[in-house]
């Protein structure tokens, strides 16, 4: 496509209101993000989890607060963002796993559609079970709280559930009408709705003197390297071809070979890098902040702190062990083997017998590198923390899971846009003339 | 009740219509819209004017529409005049409701109207309205003999009225077509549409395309046509190298291969695969290499497709041998599915393995799909007896709203409880007691059957009970009219297959009417299926033949646990056990068990709208491809326009042809040849495409969607195509030798073009596969990550729920 597809994108009328009106529905996000629900002193927030903050943990609040968008540490509306919808779909997942009955109902004609809306159900009640459990979190907030318990735990239920359930609505609406998957846009923009402020924290620490403006540079440059590093990662795929021996035909074109699976270099994406540092922190905060004060407990913790020693290289394992285990369960070589078999399909070079192996000796040999560079993009915020003492806000950014699923998200919806130009654009041969014109 | 209230009932209820609209419910059943115009009409009062001043009316409503008044202004008139028209012709007064179907499917929409009330004639109505400019309209019937039937029939309407009517049969030469399609009305079949179609796609001459740029259709039997048809493509196809295989001997292979030991027959019947020791017997037998070795494909390839024809395809289900030749039988017709085959050498494997002669199956260079050719005329309108269960589906595919319209007399049809039992046998002799029941007292029997088989059967039992009976199905289809005229008769009992469903008019006492009254007492026609069909559409046009025009009538099914449908589909295991165990003759009294074989329906409904809605996305591009291929070649035959660079690199050639014959001469064969290289491309792209979409799904393992997978492959290589396509034409322009007559020899070859015969491809035979992993977006898959580390034990119990080991399991 030679011609700029920015143009094209506007130029092509129903891409146009499909990216206007996800880019609309994202702005509502943020402006709800930015809603406290009424009786909350949002002060008090502030200075509380500034206190927090010394500790320098990434503990449940942060990530809670990091998937939605920002909107959780000022208590607006959604504070909640989608996590209920997508703990109800995974509970209506191991439901549709466990009871057949409804996995018939599920396959029905509009079947579909009736487990959608019990998803939407089960998600207003999930929300009510965990904006309750926030108003006892605010609760604990010295000065949070600035009317009666009662009306306010009251009203805070209402606006938190009604502010997710609208959230759910907003991400359905940009999968259907917009562009891209919603729900993965809702954190996308969460992510991108912290850089502005990233960038000024910055510019005040190399503004008093904190930073040096040579590390600043020389760190944006590396992370400009780093992007296109994961994108390059996240493209990267080794192709197997395969044949299918299903039809008989005449003239055979042996074209590009073009049936082929595709085992992409990090085939787990994000899960690995969330699986290690949520395995890491969580059990150990939770612990903490139930039991009683234990002396070798807490020492323990404070040996596995995040950023240390101990829990960098805790955390570099922990995500090539997940690296394999997801890739284990997820391309299971047996499987595929089988399937390909059974639609009379072989890979050429390779006895039928041999595939399974054939098929588990390539995907040993991709995991490792991408475990490996997986666990590298983990450590960057640590690193760069560290060494050149950014600020944590900037370095969240830089790298790990921020960065994986900026990156992701991104070349998704790319390629969903891409498609579309597709269908509506092809070059092939565009000017024409005739003999006579030319001759004469 | 004051008039506040009831405007405010009024306010109340145009909310709720547009809440529906736009939740996207596309079934209209308010017609008080309807009845406002349908009283306009009747105002118009034409009954006092003259033959000649109808047809004056007539002429000026034309000049109206030529000089381009709204059709919408001129309905009221138009159809008062067809209203008095039909009076006068027919001898008969078109209802109301016949009025309004008109209205509905002028104002392009689909209209459900009962079987019996006169769809034919409610059509005439906005055919004639939608035919005054001139443009051309299209009545696309379910098959030729109703084409010619409806034209034969209605045409005298359409002629009083000064519009030529026309109609397409298959067998017609080009002429004949060409005059047809100039008619302001043409009956004709979908698929004869769709095939004249592809073959004027293929024309050199524009002058010898026989039709005319589409304006209107309106589709009769539209659920048939429009849904159950819409995945079969029409296909154009060109002789073609045979294969380098020799089916007889594969065929003597495959028939030594032992089920289990050396192939496998897959879930549902829908595959068949060589196991591992299956692999190396054909390996030895046939001495060629393994399966993964490059040359020995086509040979497996073979082998997989004489499978399929030995074991998944069944004489007399699927196919029949009629006049030495393999028919095949459209599964919801129960006809013979005429010009339609096997692709990809399974028609030629079932031709070997019952011993017929083979028949050529060449290769495809033009190909559509029923949907997207139907899609080609810019104002759709349609009509069937079944609409609603796939009123969605026609709103998505056609953008069609479905307007229900009410019976004109009160519905007297009476569906009876279904009777399940648990075995074959015991469904079957209770049917048969039935039928001799019905038939003692002299009321006359339907039995619907699945196939051609299963009207065998029962046909052979009724003989052993001395029951008088007729059998209508594929193989006696000539007997059709006869056995049909007889089957509404006292005392008649009628086996047929899915044949003596839609379209079927059955009259009570015959065409005559004898002993209409005493069978009306006993309580009209009594329609017995033997099978739930796997698609409720095809169970209501059985029972839709059954209580015409406000007789009465009754349908029953007799349903077995062991019935294909129900094995099939696995249904048995949601029906309680005792049920299953018991060999009990009489009927289970349980709802669960009729419950569930409803459930299994909408189940099968539901995959089957799942896979028009995938093939769909996947041959949109397709189509888009083919119009630009058209617009390319349109430009160059019609308008002499050629791609700049082809121009470019063709110059000297140009210059040095020009200096010795002419412009014309140079122009023309560049076209010519340019074209030709675009149709050969257009061919290998299309088996290209066939080939890649068979494997596409393989991508979801790299978690991509094979749809935008497969955009961005064909789109490639159609623009990688057309690229080589100019250099291949500039190639061999240069390379023409044109000085000693190359010119005349090249013009000859391009003229002589091999001979082409179309057909459609039976349904795609291999299913695909379902990858179910973890299919997730990057957001959703990093939210749901965070989660499992709380919510992990509850996979570890529903892992337990499915472990066998686990004891809670064990009762």
């Amino acid at each position: 496509m030679a011609s700029n597809p920015l143009a094209d994108i506007l130029r092509i009328k129903d891409l146009r209101d499909r990216v206007f009106f996800t880019l609309g529905m994202l702005i509502i996000f943020r402006l709800g993000a930015a809603l406290p629900i009424p009786g909350i002193n949002v002060n008090a927030l502030k200075l509380y989890f500034l206190s927090q903050a010394g500790s320098g943990a990434i503990g449940i609040t942060e990530y809670i607060d990091f998937f939605a968008g920002g909107a959780f540490k000022n208590f607006s509306v959604f504070m909640l963002g989608i996590m209920p919808y997508i703990s109800m779909s995974i509970i209506m997942q191991l439901l549709l796993l466990v009871f057949p009955a409804l996995k018939k109902i599920s396959e029905e004609e509009g079947g579909r559609k009736k487990i959608q809306r019990y998803i939407r159900y089960g998600t207003v009640m999930v929300c009510i079970v965990q904006s309750y459990v926030v108003t006892i979190y605010a609760n604990q907030i010295p000065d949070a709280i600035t009317m009666a318990r009662l009306p306010y735990t009251i009203i805070a239920m209402i606006t938190v559930t009604t502010g997710t359930v609208f959230l759910m609505w907003i991400g359905e609406q940009i999968s259907q009408r917009g562009i891209g998957n919603g729900i993965s846009l809702l954190i996308f923009a969460g992510i991108v709705a912290r850089m502005p402020n990233a960038f000024i924290v910055l510019f005040r620490r190399v503004q008093s003197g904190e930073l040096n403006p040579v590390f600043v540079i020389i760190v944006l440059g590396m992370f400009v390297g780093v992007v296109a590093l994961v994108v390059y990662e996240q493209q990267g795929q080794r192709k197997i071809p395969v044949h299918y021996a299903k039809r008989v035909v005449g003239r055979r074109m042996y074209g590009a070979q073009n049936t082929y699976i595709p085992f992409k270099i990090n085939p787990s994406g994000v899960i690995p890098v969330i699986f290690a540092s949520a395995v890491l922190t969580f059990p150990l905060q939770i612990a903490s902040s139930l039991g009683p004060e234990v002396k070798w407990f807490a020492d323990f913790s404070y040996w596995l702190r995040p950023n240390g020693g101990p829990y960098l290289v805790a955390y570099t394992l922990l995500i090539i062990f997940f690296a394999y285990f997801y890739t284990q369960i997820s391309l299971n070589p047996s499987e595929i083997a089988k399937q390909v078999r059974e639609n009379g399909g072989s890979i050429p070079g390779v006895r039928s017998e041999k595939m399974e192996a054939h098929l588990t000796t390539i995907l040993n040999r991709i995991v490792l590198p991408g475990a490996l560079f997986l666990a590298l993009i983990a450590l960057i915020p640590s690193v760069v923390q560290r060494l050149f003492n950014f600020p944590m806000e900037v370095a969240m950014i830089m790298g790990g899971t921020s960065l994986l699923i900026m990156v992701g998200v991104d070349l998704d919806t790319m390629s969903q846009i891409e498609g579309h130009l597709r269908m509506h654009h092809h070059d092939g041969l565009v000017k024409k003339g005739k003999i006579r014109s030319r001759n004469l | 009740m004051n008039n506040r209230v009831r405007n405010r009932l009024r306010q109340i209820d145009r909310l709720r219509f547009a809440v529906k609209r736009y939740q996207g419910i596309t079934i209209e059943t308010n017609l008080e819209p309807y009845n406002r115009i349908v009283g306009e009409i009747l105002n118009r009062d034409f009954s006092t004017f003259s033959d000649d001043q109808l047809k004056t009316v007539s002429a000026e409503l034309r000049r109206k529409a030529l000089d381009g008044h709204s059709l919408n202004l001129l309905l009221p008139e138009a159809f008062g005049l067809v209203r008095e028209t039909v009076c006068r012709i027919l001898n008969i007064t078109p209802f109301d409701e016949q009025l309004i179907t008109g209205i509905v499917l002028h104002q392009r929409n689909l209209a459900q109207m009962r079987t019996g009330e006169g769809k034919t004639l409610a059509a005439v109505f906005p055919v004639f309205l939608n035919a005054l400019a001139g443009r051309g309209i299209h009545v696309l019937t379910a098959n030729d003999y109703l084409a010619k039937r409806d034209a034969v029939w209605m045409g005298e309407i359409y002629r009083f009225l000064g519009l030529s009517v026309a109609w397409v049969q298959e067998q017609m030469d080009a002429a004949e077509k060409q005059r047809a399609y100039r008619a302001d009305i043409t009956y004709l079949t979908a698929k004869q549409a769709g095939f004249d179609f592809l073959s004027d796609s293929l024309m050199y001459d524009p002058e010898s395309r026989v039709q005319r740029p589409f304006h209107m259709c309106i589709v009769d039997e539209a659920d048939f046509i429009m849904i159950d048809e819409a995945r079969v493509p029409l296909v154009i196809a060109r002789e073609t190298d045979r294969p380098g295989i020799d089916p007889e001997t594969i065929d003597e292979v495959v028939r030594s291969l032992r089920r289990h030991q050396h192939f496998t027959v897959g879930r549902n019947n829908r595959n068949c695969f060589l196991t591992l020791e299956g692999q190396s017997k054909v390996q030895r037998l046939l001495g060629c290499g393994g399966i993964h070795e490059e040359d020995s494909i086509q040979v497996y390839a073979g082998v997989n497709v004489a499978l399929h024809a030995h074991y998944l395809l069944l004489r007399d289900i699927d196919y029949i041998i009629k006049e030495g030749r393999i028919e095949l039988i459209d599964e919801f017709t129960g006809r013979i599915a005429e010009k339609r085959r096997w692709p990809y050498g399974i028609q030629t494997a079932l031709e070997v393995k019952e011993g017929l002669h083979i028949q050529e199956e060449g290769q495809v260079c033009g190909s559509i799909t029923v949907q997207h050719f139907i899609n080609q005329y810019p104002n759709i309108a349609a009509m069937t007896a079944t609409a609603v269960s796939a009123a969605d589906e026609f709103k998505t595919f056609y953008d069609l709203n479905t307007v229900i319209i009410p019976p004109h007399a009160p519905d007297r049809l009476e569906h009876l409880q279904d009777l399940v039992f648990t075995t074959h046998g015991a469904k079957v002799s209770a049917m048969l007691e039935e039928i001799e029941g019905a038939h003692r007292s002299g009321r006359p029997v339907l039995v619907g059957t699945r196939s051609v088989k299963e009207s065998q059967e029962i046909s052979e039992l009724l003989e052993n009970r001395r029951i008088p009976h007729e059998v209508l199905n594929a193989k006696n289809d000539e007997k059709e009219a006869v056995l049909v005229a007889r089957a509404g008769m006292l005392e008649a009992v009628t086996i047929s297959t899915n044949m003596a469903g839609r379209g079927t008019d059955i009259q009570l006492g015959g065409p005559n009417g004898m002993h209409r009254e005493q069978i009306i007492d006993l309580g009209g026609l009594y329609v017995i299926g033997m099978n739930r069909h796997e698609s409720v559409r095809i169970d209501n046009q059985l029972r839709g033949r059954a209580g015409r025009q406000g007789d009465p009538g009754s349908s029953r099914f007799f349903i077995s646990l062991e019935d294909d449908l129900i094995q099939r589909y696995a249904v048995t295991e949601f029906i309680p056990r005792e049920y299953l165990e018991s060999r009990d003759s009489g009927p289970i009294q349980n709802q669960v068990v009729a419950r569930e074989i409803r459930r299994a329906q909408r189940i099968i409904e539901d995959q089957h709208f799942q896979m028009r809605r995938t093939l769909r996305r996947y041959t949109a591009l397709i189509e888009l491809q083919r119009k630009k291929l058209q617009e390319l070649r349109d430009d160059a035959l019609v308008e002499g326009l050629l791609p700049e660079e082809l121009l470019v690199r063709c110059d000297e050639t140009i210059r040095e042809i020009i200096g010795m014959y002419d412009e014309e001469t140079a122009s023309n064969l560049l076209i010519h040849l340019f074209v030709k290289s675009l149709d050969s491309f257009w061919s290998d792209h299309l088996a290209w495409a066939d080939e890649v979409r068979e494997g596409i799904h393989l991508r979801r393992l790299g978690k991509r969607d094979p749809i935008l997978e497969f955009l961005n492959d064909a789109t490639a290589a159609f623009d990688a195509g057309l690229k080589s396509a100019v250099s291949r034409t500039a190639e061999r322009f240069a390379g023409v030798d044109f000085r000693n007559g190359g010119i005349e020899q090249l013009e000859q070859e391009l003229s002589g073009s091999s001979g082409t015969w179309t057909y459609l491809i039976n349904d795609n035979p291999f299913p695909s596969f379902k990858v179910s992993l973890f299919g997730m977006d990057t957001g959703t898959s990093a939210l749901a990550a965070i989660q499992l580390v709380f919510l992990w034990p509850l996979y570890l119990l529903a892992g337990l729920k499915k472990a066998t080991w686990f004891p809670w399991n064990r009762r």
